[in-house]
């Protein structure tokens, strides 16, 4: 294979990982805490 | 406090992160080993930008420790995940299954394991600041 084009892959998977691991952790990371419970916390 | 802290022992006034000051070591290490070129898991050009991201990665975790920022904190440690995820990538296409391919992705589930255990332990808790580590 092309050395640029592995050095170029290599990047693109170091930086989708990542990538993916912050999206992961806010799209399924646990204790997320909904706006409505904040306001259901905030009501006398 | 959050999970990545030792209860009870403080530096400085400050939560001691283990995890943390050993990453910040190890991207030490891959910072100047790639700027002199001699790291055997990378080629240049690939090198330079691994050894930025490295340096980047010392930065934010040191800013995030000294300042008390738990967002720079957070980010240092996925800059740890993205320079060695590059690193264990360009092992793995340009010389196969080498030992430096896993030792590469152990340090990837190390930092990413502190990275969840910081992201999530302030959402309701407390955050990585000075004046947290006694709670």
């Amino acid at each position: 294979m092309d050395p640029v084009l592995v050095q170029a892959l290599s990047l693109l998977i170091g930086a989708a990982a990542a990538v993916l691991l912050q999206y992961g952790n806010y799209r399924w990371g646990g204790k997320r805490r909904k706006p409505e419970d904040d306001e259901e916390n905030t009501k006398e | 406090m959050t999970k990545g802290d030792l209860d009870g022992p403080t530096l400085f006034g400050r939560p001691i992160k283990p995890v943390a000051f050993g990453l910040v070591l190890t991207m030490t290490i891959i910072a100047q080993a790639n700027v002199r070129g001699i790291d055997r898991g990378t080629q240049p050009p690939l090198s330079y930008i691994v050894s930025i991201l490295a340096f980047a990665a010392v930065i934010a975790l040191a800013w995030g420790w000294i300042a008390g920022n738990q967002r720079c904190a957070e980010v240092g440690l996925l800059l740890v995940v993205a320079a060695y995820t590059t690193r264990a990538a360009f092992s793995l296409l340009s010389s196969g299954p080498d030992p430096a391919v896993f030792f590469s992705l152990a340090t990837v589930v190390i930092a990413g394991g502190s990275y969840l255990l910081e992201a999530n332990s302030h959402k309701g808790g407390q955050e990585w600041t000075p004046s947290s580590s006694r709670h």
